[in-house]
């Protein structure tokens, strides 16, 4: 700032100096604004005026909350957890046991096993613990004997709840290991 | 366009509720050791604008433009507003004098702005001039031109020239931030303007996105997908639209985050079982594995030299704050209080690091001094806060809380004070990342 005043004035002072100079009799004028007013050529200026392509507006037909499909798995069971733990509890030993013996009941049928958290801790770290439930869950059904091959999974985190509300029976029906039917 | 119409009532939400909202969370003691804002009150240079002209025709902009900048001007956190009176000598639009700007001088107003608008063909032209008090002469001046829709973005565009022509920094007025939501029932990216207006969907694929991070240019987003069925890592070119999958290893593939060299990104993946710390370059080749133990590993993020990378492990139990090298090298585990500390971002002068901490059985926004040697707690209250992302200046944080409604973005001063509501959409906004 100190930088550019000093050269504007110098700059006045010397075009002040070349009129006296050149016998100009008027006084010159050097209360005027001492920095000229410099055009922006944004026309429309860069950043945000661009129209972002990835958003189409066109694109108008905005569905409310598409609901994933919901697998029929009956006869499966839900393995829940405790808070940010992937170990499996005795009640989720149980259904699992249950799981399992359907699962050799119906010897074609394949399952995703998805594992989710509630909301509470932050997305990104609830991605890994819904993925060590998953397969912490893959692993105890295959010492079930169920083969690896019918199993696979992925985990959701919190980004996919069943229940919505903000308690604690919300959050343990949240904590879970869904086992969906290819 | 349906969110459309909700962010119109948000607006005039905003205006009603902006008077309520920032009142800051008192930082915890301590905090200003190492995360206040750069200048005190009395430091602050006192910044008036003294008279914005327009037209008969267009005078409805004058008080917009009025608000944003004193709004933009107040969060640089450079100026002390002050409203001066009504200087009979600039009504009818007269241009200011030097006298009337030494007027404006001698009451403490040491940067006088004067803004005019006017019309030509069907675009706004927006002339912005500042002044120095003491001597009345003109400091800058910058003329604008654009359609009437980007006037926002014009004035913002003259903040940022404000504050760069006192402090020799670009302001963050011009900046943007990239957030997910579940607005449209699935989990969609959205951008916005660092102040929360403007905001417009970028993804459309009623899939799961998250996580979206700038690449350091700003040209690029990236972040976790599950348009192709599992968790893979993404890149969305703003200006052309195109969107290329960069990562897509067996099991998750999350919390991508660019080198601030763009060289490259790390990310955690759970190819080898566990979350592990990964690198791959820009083309997404060259996969090198960071971290080694058996526990999880997520959420990098580089410091801002790129030589040094936090990091959320649970290797010692519950999830806490870790710092290792660039090539792995080196682990410290960082935070040692309480339970669950997540989600570090390492701000941009590289003296703090941000991150969600859990207190009382809460979530809260955090920070710590690289070395671990001070730490504060920046927020307090009702709901969850997480999400933290610096502004490039390092002045604010933006946070995801559930302290209003089932998620909103928040902006308060880095040392906790100044809180703002940005969003008022309804959606679930969280993991916002502030723009180069």
């Amino acid at each position: 700032m100190q930088n550019r005043h000093s050269v504007y004035l110098a700059l006045i002072l010397g075009i002040g100096t070349v009129l006296l100079l050149s016998g100009c009799p008027k006084k010159v004028e050097t209360t005027k604004a001492s920095a000229p007013v410099q055009e922006e050529k944004a026309t429309p200026p860069p950043e945000a005026p661009k129209p972002e392509p990835p958003p189409p507006a066109p694109k108008v037909e905005e569905t409310p909350i598409v609901k994933e499909a919901v697998v029929p798995s009956q006869g499966l069971t839900d393995a829940y957890f405790d808070f940010d733990k992937y170990n499996i509890r005795d009640d989720a030993r149980a259904t699992l046991e249950n799981d399992a013996r359907w699962l050799k009941d119906n010897p074609k049928v394949k399952v995703k096993i998805e594992g989710h958290c509630d909301e509470r801790g932050t997305n990104e770290y609830n991605l890994a613990l819904g993925e060590r439930r998953a397969k912490a869950v893959m692993q105890f059904l295959v010492t079930l004997g169920i083969e690896k091959g019918r199993l696979s999974t992925i985990s959701y985190g919190e980004e996919r709840p069943v229940c919505t509300e903000h308690n604690e029976t919300c959050y343990a029906k949240n904590r879970r290991a869904h086992l969906a039917v290819q | 366009m349906i969110h459309g119409n909700i962010f119109r009532i948000r607006r005039l939400v905003w205006l009603l509720l902006f008077a309520l909202l920032w009142t800051g969370v008192r930082p915890a003691m301590g905090a200003e050791v190492f995360l206040s804002a750069t200048r005190s009150e009395a430091e602050k240079i006192p910044l008036g604008i003294l008279q914005v002209v327009a037209p008969s025709n267009l005078v409805q902009h004058s008080s917009e433009i009025r608000s944003v900048l004193e709004s933009d001007l107040r969060r640089s956190q450079v100026f002390r507003l002050i409203h001066p009176p009504l200087f009979p000598e600039l009504a009818n639009g007269a241009e200011p004098t030097a006298d009337v700007i030494q007027k404006a001088g001698k009451q403490d107003i040491q940067a006088a702005v004067w803004i005019s608008l006017s019309q030509k063909g069907e675009d706004l032209v927006m002339e912005g001039r500042v002044y120095d008090g003491k001597s009345g002469l003109m400091v800058m001046g910058k003329r604008y031109l654009s359609q009437t829709q980007y006037l926002r973005s014009m004035i913002h565009r003259f903040s940022d020239e404000i504050v760069f022509q006192y402090t020799g920094e670009r302001g963050i007025a011009g900046t943007r931030v990239v957030f997910s939501s579940v607005l449209t029932g699935s989990k969609e990216l959205y951008l916005m303007d660092y102040d929360g207006y403007n905001v417009r969907k970028i993804t459309n694929d009623r899939s799961l996105n998250l996580s979206p991070r700038w690449s350091p240019d700003g040209n690029w987003i990236t972040y976790t997908s599950y348009r192709g069925g599992s968790p893979a890592i993404y890149t969305l070119d703003l200006m052309s639209g195109r969107l290329w999958k960069m990562i897509g290893y067996a099991g998750l593939n999350i919390s991508p985050v660019w080198s601030p060299s763009g060289q490259g990104l790390a990310f955690a993946g759970t190819m080898d079982g566990p979350a592990q710390i990964y690198w791959v370059d820009k083309e997404g080749k060259g996969l090198r594995r960071l971290t080694m133990d058996q526990s999880d590993n997520l959420s990098p993020a580089w410091s801002p030299t790129g030589t040094e990378m936090a990091f959320t492990s649970n290797r010692g139990g519950g999830p806490q704050i870790y710092v290792m090298n660039a090539d792995g090298t080196n682990v410290r585990r960082l935070t040692f209080n309480g339970d669950y500390n997540t989600s570090p971002v390492w701000s941009p002068k590289g003296t703090a690091i941000a991150y969600a901490c859990r207190i009382d059985g809460r979530l809260r926004i955090c920070a710590i001094s690289p070395d671990g040697a001070k730490t504060a707690q920046l927020t307090d209250g009702p709901g969850e806060d997480e999400s933290p992302t610096w502004s490039p200046d390092g002045k604010h944080l933006i946070f995801s809380s559930t302290r209003m409604s089932e998620g909103d973005l928040f902006m308060m001063n880095a040392d906790g004070m100044e809180m703002e509501r940005l969003t008022f959409s309804g959606g679930k906004n969280n993991g916002p990342s502030w723009s180069p």
